[in-house]
């Protein structure tokens, strides 16, 4: 409410800045001899160079901000649609999902995801708050993906995709920003973010608001209020640090064990990031990160009414019980604490070397998944070590190992390995083996669910302690709420993946091409076995993923812009043995996909983007059921002009013109009754940037 | 023509405590002397104290050394060197008419002919130059758009007054441009400036063609300079040459000798493949003979 009541209050302020705007031609100043001779700051250092693509050891896709402004996305899942190989769902409408090759439920566990170089996994489930991060589109400067696993890179859970997005750096922002957004089902956003700067340093604020009603029918809204910060700090020219924090508050709404009652929780996300980096001459350089994430989660929800027979307890005959709830309690507190140092080395032009470590520790605390107030902390520690070696101009070896000491699961290596075969300056193909680790997450190693209901003997109010509560699939009139307690000792999930990959680019970059061929091996997959046992999880499944992906991008001008995906995914259950199964990952990604997105800049300052998926069957994992294939057809018409030296942005998104459509089946707690789905979405954007 | 004339004795006023200063003074004052005339250097803050009435003619090095000559109603021919063409057609316009003859300089920037020339010689795949025109330098947007257009090249040229809006501008002006070339202007090229568009332009895998050393070490894929060795060469020369035939010949000109600088590791990470260093030096080289640039 207080983040409510300053956007409020500095949009009512926003008219005064643009009279402030800095126009005064006249003030010429001289420019002198120091203009040419002075040191000024080492910018892009050896380290801070990226490779090109065709000499890179992974497949890798860039949403750049271009492509982020074109899109109708007004979340990070949904760009994530336009990179071969991915899945978006909405799971309950409103928490996002986002995997690759599928082999997810609402906890997309085995994908990295990383902001600035901040992880911002959850320990205790695993997987994203994509809905509750502090950070908005308007920050990003460009998203590159790594399709498949980077273990040694990025360490454990940088399983099956690594999404590293990077944002703009103070100074990149100091142009008042404004925007105001509208649409159906109350779709809603105030955002504003203001820069200032010294000598040595630029600062950054961003203050914001959005929410959305969700689907129609359906109890799916959600609102939040976002506060940012950041500092970017020049030391010297050769050393420079950031420091950023921020935090999100989001209340979303949905229908608990009980769909008929509607209940709200709260989400609660913030972080402190500070990273140092200095070039110690031009070979080498130095940078160490420290970062801390909080996640508390409050979510408590009454079951449907349980209705107790005297056999359902091995009572006589003849007692009959007051029906019950229960409260289906997930609420939790959980944090990551990191650091990192970095140590970057290029001896000589054909080689260069990355190397360090870090050590983290995660806590989380929760009464109602663990059963008691204890913190459980993990600590993990690692040790990584990259090498590029050039030995031709046409040949280049990329490999590395990350050693990470888990506290849960052990000491496991991830190493890697890629030969890259450069046939011209612009075409290449990629060899690459790599292996990867996934850490169990601390609810799946240590949950400990267990309901303790009250019962009432009928007309006489004497009480009944029910100390654990198993009825499964019972009568019509009693829910299967399974108590759920881990096993514990569970071990990595492992990944081998071979890859043959090609990437060119042709006509001076306006086309390139980027396919692979991928083998991945998948073993000791922990899986939630409680149908089969008294709950718990257990590394128990084996899968092979194999499959192509493609990816293109044409600009035969700077007026059009295209951008093509397809990928062909298909999954093997190799598992053998009484679990066998207990979760299908078979079909949990769609066997083909497709994107086109098309970006045409006209003269006279309009833009129109156009945006196509076609999303195969699949199935997620925690459903039971199929999500039948869909596509999506969205548009966006944008026009740009100058207000008193602002720049003014008018954009009209239509979303969803190819119909309805599910993308997580059953929207998760949706009854197959429910039509809910995903309907036409219309949003006007206005955004005044300059001030 | 400048009425620097017959001088064998030289006054040489340099900024106290300047490392580049310095060793062009020095540089200089030996090559006078093996040309068998005199000169001696002071600071900045001696010529206020100092008559230079014994003195021919004066050399200025650095924009606060020429500024106190051009405020010093002397009657002495003064050549200026390390000084912007801004700067220096700047402190002109600040006297009379009657005396600008006395003020003579070989700039400190190198001519934009040249600087495209390096764009043209350093690869065939850039065709559209983008360039920053700011308070201090859009009055010359019209010529250099012209000169750009000479080189068979495309100019794409956006003005920033508001400093606030340099990045956001500089990422509309990389997509539709091959290369920027940045051209001298402190409201647009700073310390603090540089950093956001040297990585704005990266990001969008546009190159950056830097104006000096510096920018070239910070991230630039290439710079065309003057070292000290040059600039002095051309002075002495320039000052011999005076001598021998009573007047200056190019009382105000760019630099004639020039060097180039690559940053190959930029342009390996933007997979731009560039001719040889040696090679483009040559060709500019030679060009700049044929087309005086």
């Amino acid at each position: 409410m207080i983040i409510k009541t300053l956007v409020l209050t500095l949009l009512l302020s926003a008219p005064l800045h643009l009279f402030a705007i800095e126009t005064d031609t006249a003030a010429v100043s001289i420019i002198t001899e120091d203009d040419f001779l002075s040191d000024i700051p080492i910018v892009l250092s050896a380290s801070r160079l990226s490779q090109p693509q065709t000499e890179s050891a992974t497949s890798v896709t860039i949403i750049n901000r271009q492509m982020i402004e074109a899109s109708t996305a007004t979340s990070i899942p949904e760009l994530m649609r336009m990179v071969p190989g991915f899945q978006v769902g909405f799971y309950d409408g409103n928490i996002p999902v986002v995997t690759y090759h599928g082999m997810s439920d609402i906890y997309s566990r085995r994908i990295q995801v990383l902001i600035d170089g901040r992880s911002v996994y959850i320990p205790t489930w695993g997987g994203v708050p994509w809905k509750s991060l502090p950070i908005t589109l308007d920050e990003i400067e460009q998203i590159e993906v790594t399709r498949g696993p980077n273990a040694a890179a990025y360490g454990s859970n940088s399983f099956l995709a690594v999404i590293s997005i990077k944002t703009f750096n103070a100074f990149d922002t100091q142009a008042g920003l404004l925007k105001l957004a509208n649409g159906n089902n109350k779709q809603h956003q105030a955002l504003y973010r203001v820069g200032a700067q010294t000598e040595n340093s630029e600062f950054r604020v961003t203050i914001a608001h959005r929410g959305d009603e969700g689907m129609d029918d359906f109890a799916d809204a959600y609102d939040e209020e976002l506060l940012k910060f950041r500092i970017d700090y020049t030391i010297d020219n050769n050393s420079q640090f950031f420091y950023q924090s921020g935090i999100n508050k989001n209340q979303q709404y949905e229908q608990g064990g009980d769909i008929s009652l509607t209940h709200r929780f709260e989400t609660s996300v913030s972080y402190h990031h500070f990273k140092w980096e200095r070039n110690l001459d031009d070979k080498s350089s130095v940078s160490v990160q420290l970062y801390r994430n909080q996640y508390s989660l409050n979510n408590s929800s009454l079951s449907t009414e349980i209705n107790l027979t005297s056999a359902d307890l091995g009572y006589p005959a003849g007692i009959t019980f007051d029906p019950f709830r229960i409260t289906l309690d997930s609420s939790s507190e959980a944090s990551r604490q990191d650091l990192e140092v970095n140590y970057f080395y290029k001896p000589s032009k054909s080689l260069r070397t990355v190397s360090g470590f870090s050590t983290r520790r995660d806590s989380v605390k929760s009464e109602a998944l663990f059963d008691t107030s204890e913190t459980f902390t993990t600590d993990v520690s690692r040790a990584f070590g990259h090498a590029e070696w050039t030995m031709t101009p046409q040949l280049i070896i990329n490999t590395g190992i990350m050693i990470e000491d888990h506290q849960i699961s052990d000491t496991s290596y991830s190493p890697r390995i890629a030969l890259i075969h450069k046939f011209t300056n612009n075409q290449s193909l990629r060899y690459s083996y790599s292996t990867a680790n996934r850490a169990p997450s601390t609810a799946e190693e240590s949950i400990n669910i267990t309901y303790r209901p009250s019962l009432t003997v009928s007309g006489t109010g004497i009480c009944v302690l029910v100390t654990t509560l198993t009825c499964e699939n019972g009568t019509d009139n009693i829910v299967a709420v399974p108590n759920l307690n881990s096993i514990g000792g569970l071990d990595f999930e492992e990944i081998e993946s071979n890859e043959i990959g090609f990437y060119g680019d042709y006509f001076s970059n306006k086309l390139t091409i980027n396919a692979k061929i991928f083998h991945d091996m998948i073993s000791d997959i922990i899986v939630d076995i409680s149908p089969n046992e008294d709950g718990g999880f257990e590394n128990s499944q084996m899968l092979i993923a194999k499959g192509i992906e493609f990816g293109s991008t044409f600009r035969p001008d700077h007026d059009l812009y295209l951008n093509l995906s397809y990928a062909n995914i298909s999954i093997t259950d190799k598992t053998q043995g009484a679990y066998s199964t207990v979760e299908v990952f078979s079909n949990s990604a769609p066997k083909e996909s497709y994107g086109l997105s098309i970006l045409k800049q006209f003269k006279s300052d309009y833009s129109l983007s156009l945006e196509y998926f076609q999303i195969g069957e699949m199935r997620w994992t925690d459903i039971g059921s199929l999500t039948e294939p869909y596509d999506i057809l969205n548009l966006k018409l944008s026009k740009k002009t100058r207000i008193a030296g602002s720049k003014l942005t008018y954009s009209l998104l239509l979303k969803n013109l190819s119909g309805e459509y599910n993308d997580y089946n059953e929207y998760g707690n949706v009854s197959a009754n429910n039509n809910s789905s995903m309907s036409e979405r219309i949003r006007l954007e206005v955004e005044l940037q300059g001030f | 023509m400048s009425s620097l004339s017959f001088a064998d004795n030289y006054l040489i006023v340099s900024e106290i405590n300047h490392r580049f200063h310095n060793s062009l003074a020095k540089q200089i004052e030996t090559g006078l002397s093996q040309a068998n005339h005199s000169s001696h250097t002071i600071t900045t803050n001696e010529l206020k104290a100092r008559a230079y009435s014994d003195y021919d003619s004066i050399i200025t090095i650095g924009y606060t050394a020429a500024s106190l000559l051009f405020q010093s109603n002397t009657s002495k021919p003064v050549l200026s060197l390390l000084i912007p063409l801004q700067a220096f057609t700047h402190l002109e316009n600040s006297i009379d008419k009657q005396y600008r003859h006395l003020f003579s300089s070989i700039y400190i920037d190198q001519p934009v002919a040249r600087q495209l020339e390096l764009i043209r010689q350093l690869s065939d795949t850039f065709h559209t130059v983008g360039i920053i025109f700011g308070k201090n330098s859009h009055q010359r947007k019209e010529n250099i758009s012209d000169t750009v257009k000479k080189f068979s090249l495309t100019p794409k040229t956006i003005t920033v007054f508001d400093r606030t809006e340099l990045i956001s501008e500089t990422r509309y002006l990389s997509e539709e441009s091959d290369i920027l070339l940045a051209i001298p202007d402190n409201s647009i090229y700073n310390k603090r400036s540089i950093k956001g568009i040297l990585l704005t332009t990266y990001r969008k895998k546009i190159p950056v063609l830097g104006y000096s050393k510096a920018y070239v070490r910070a991230g630039a894929l290439a710079a065309v300079f003057s070292s000290v060795t040059d600039i002095s060469r051309q002075t002495v020369e320039t000052l011999i040459q005076n001598k021998s035939s009573g007047y200056l010949l190019t009382s105000r000109s760019y630099p004639k000798y020039f060097d180039i600088e690559i940053n190959k590791k930029v342009a390996h990470s933007l997979n731009i493949k560039l001719r040889d260093k040696d090679i483009i030096l040559k060709n500019m080289l030679r060009n700049a003979q044929n087309e005086q640039l």
